[in-house]
C-alpha cells in the first residue's frame, strides 16, 4: 500500500494494519453509504445488515491489497456491489419479460420524478419486486451498463433491459399514486 | 443518457436516508479476527527479521574485519593515530593484546578458505602475478633498509616488523596449502591479498620514518652529531 497523504488515507493504512480504532472510523465514513445501496439491492433490512456486514469484514481483511488508500471509496463499494450481486443470483430466478410486452420509455415522457421526495423514491426503489429492483439499482444508480447487468447476473441483455422498463413502469406508477393520495 | 437515471445519479447521495442498526458494528468486529495480534504477530516477523539481519550483518563484520582487514586496518589505525597527532611520534609499544589478537587473526584467516580449497578446481598458477608483487615488495623493503634513522632504532618501529613478520608467516601458510591443494582461485586471492597487505604496510612504514626523520632534521642544530640506525626488516 502507498504511503497515506492525508488523514483519510492514514485511517484505511491503519486500519489494514489491523487497527480497531481505524476500521471503526472507515465504518463510520462510508457505512450508510454502502448500507443504501445493500438495502436497495435486497429491499430488506435483515438481508442489507448480513451483506454489509459481510462486506466490511471482507474488505478489512483484504485491505492489504488495496494498492492506493486513497481508492478506499470505490473498492469498498464494489465489494459491495458484489456482494449484492451474489445475493440476487442465489435468491432470484430470472424470467425475460420481453413477451410482456414493456414498451421502452421514449424521451418524450414527462419528468415525473421532478419534486418527489427522495424518501419516497428510496422507499419506492425498495418496494420494487425481486429481479426488477436489482436492475433499476445497478442500471440507474450503480451506472451499470446492460451489458455489464447481463453478464454479472447471467442473465441476458434484453431481460435486463425489459426488467429495468418494468421496475420504471411501477415505480412511476406507485410515485404517482402515492404522491395523489398525500395530496 | 436515460433522463431519470441522470436525475437519479446527480442525486444519489440524497438518496442514502437510511442508517444500519447499531449492533452492525459490533457484529462485524465479533467475526473478525483480533486486529491486536494480528498487529502483534507482524510487529514480531519484522522484530525477528530484523534481529536476523542485525546478527547476520554482525556476523559478517566480525569476519571480514577481523578474517581479512585486521592487520591493514591496524596499521591505518596507528598511522591514523600518528597523523592526528600532528606528526607526533608515538613511542608507547604495542600493547599485548593487539599483538596477540593480530596473531590469531591471520592464522584464522587461512582455516576456511583451506577447507574451501578442497572443493575447488585448481586453476593455473600466475607467475606474472608471483612474480610482479614479489619484485615490487621487494623493492620497497630495500629502499626502507636504506633509509637512515635519525632519532630512534629500529626497535621502535617494532610494531611495523612484527606485522611484517606476520604477513610472512601467512604468506608462507598459504603457499603451503597451494602446494598442498593446487592454486584455487581463493588460495590465490588470498596470495593477492597476504601482498597487498605487506605493500600497504611498507608504505605506512616509509610514511612513519620519513615523518621521524623531518622532525629531527626541524629540530636539531647542524652541529649536533646524531646517531643513525637502520631498519631490521
Amino acid at each position: 500500500m502507498q504511503p497515506p497523504s492525508n488523514i483519510q488515507e492514514l485511517t484505511v493504512f491503519r486500519a489494514g494494519q489491523g487497527d480497531r480504532g481505524a476500521q471503526a472510523d472507515l465504518y463510520r465514513y462510508y457505512g450508510n453509504a454502502m448500507y443504501n445501496i445493500c438495502i436497495r439491492m435486497t429491499g430488506n433490512a435483515t438481508d442489507a445488515q448480513d451483506l454489509l456486514q459481510d462486506a466490511f469484514i471482507d474488505a478489512f481483511r483484504h485491505l492489504g491489497q488495496l494498492k492506493q488508500p486513497g481508492a478506499f471509496a470505490g473498492w469498498m463499494r464494489r465489494i459491495v456491489i458484489n456482494k449484492c450481486i451474489q445475493h440476487s443470483k442465489n435468491n432470484i430466478r430470472w424470467t425475460s419479460l420481453d413477451e410482456d410486452g414493456v414498451a421502452p420509455t421514449g424521451e418524450s415522457e414527462p419528468a415525473w420524478w421532478l419534486n418527489v421526495p427522495f424518501q419516497l423514491v428510496q422507499e419506492e426503489i425498495k418496494n420494487l419486486p425481486d429481479g426488477c429492483r436489482e436492475i433499476f439499482v445497478l442500471y440507474a444508480l450503480e451506472d451499470f451498463g446492460h451489458k455489464d447487468i447481463a453478464r454479472n447476473l447471467d442473465i441476458s441483455e434484453s431481460t435486463s433491459k425489459s426488467q429495468y422498463q418494468r421496475a420504471r413502469k411501477l415505480l412511476r406508477e406507485r410515485i404517482i399514486q402515492k404522491t395523489r393520495l398525500n395530496g | 443518457m436515460d433522463k431519470l437515471k441522470e436525475y437519479l445519479l446527480r442525486h444519489k447521495t440524497d438518496l442514502d436516508v437510511e442508517s444500519p442498526a447499531g449492533e452492525t458494528w459490533e457484529n462485524i468486529v465479533s467475526k473478525m479476527p483480533d486486529g491486536s495480534s494480528r498487529t502483534g504477530s507482524w510487529r514480531r516477523v519484522v522484530l525477528y527479521a530484523a534481529a536476523a539481519c542485525v546478527i547476520g550483518l554482525a556476523g559478517a563484520g566480525v569476519w571480514l574485519a577481523v578474517g581479512y582487514k585486521k592487520p591493514a586496518a591496524d596499521v591505518a589505525k596507528h598511522t591514523d593515530m600518528a597523523k592526528h597527532d600532528g606528526g607526533a611520534v608515538i613511542r608507547e609499544p604495542m600493547p599485548e593484546k593487539e599483538k596477540v589478537d593480530s596473531t590469531i587473526t591471520m592464522g584464522e584467516k587461512i582455516k576456511p578458505a583451506r577447507r574451501r580449497a578442497r572443493s575447488q578446481k585448481p586453476v593455473a598458477i600466475p607467475d606474472e602475478i608471483d612474480r610482479s608483487y614479489s619484485s615490487l615488495i621487494d623493492h620497497q623493503l630495500r629502499k626502507l633498509r636504506a633509509i637512515p634513522l635519525y632519532a630512534e632504532n629500529s626497535q621502535y618501529f617494532s610494531f611495523y616488523i612484527e606485522q611484517f613478520k606476520q604477513m610472512d608467516r601467512d604468506e608462507r601458510q598459504v603457499r603451503n596449502d597451494i602446494k598442498v591443494y593446487g592454486l584455487t582461485s581463493e588460495l590465490l586471492e588470498q596470495l593477492i591479498n597476504v601482498y597487498q597487505q605487506k605493500l600497504t604496510l611498507l608504505k605506512n612504514l616509509q610514511t612513519e620514518v620519513n615523518k621521524m626523520n623531518n622532525k629531527v632534521r626541524e629540530r636539531r642544530s647542524p652541529t649536533e652529531k646524531t646517531e643513525v640506525h637502520y631498519l631490521n626488516i
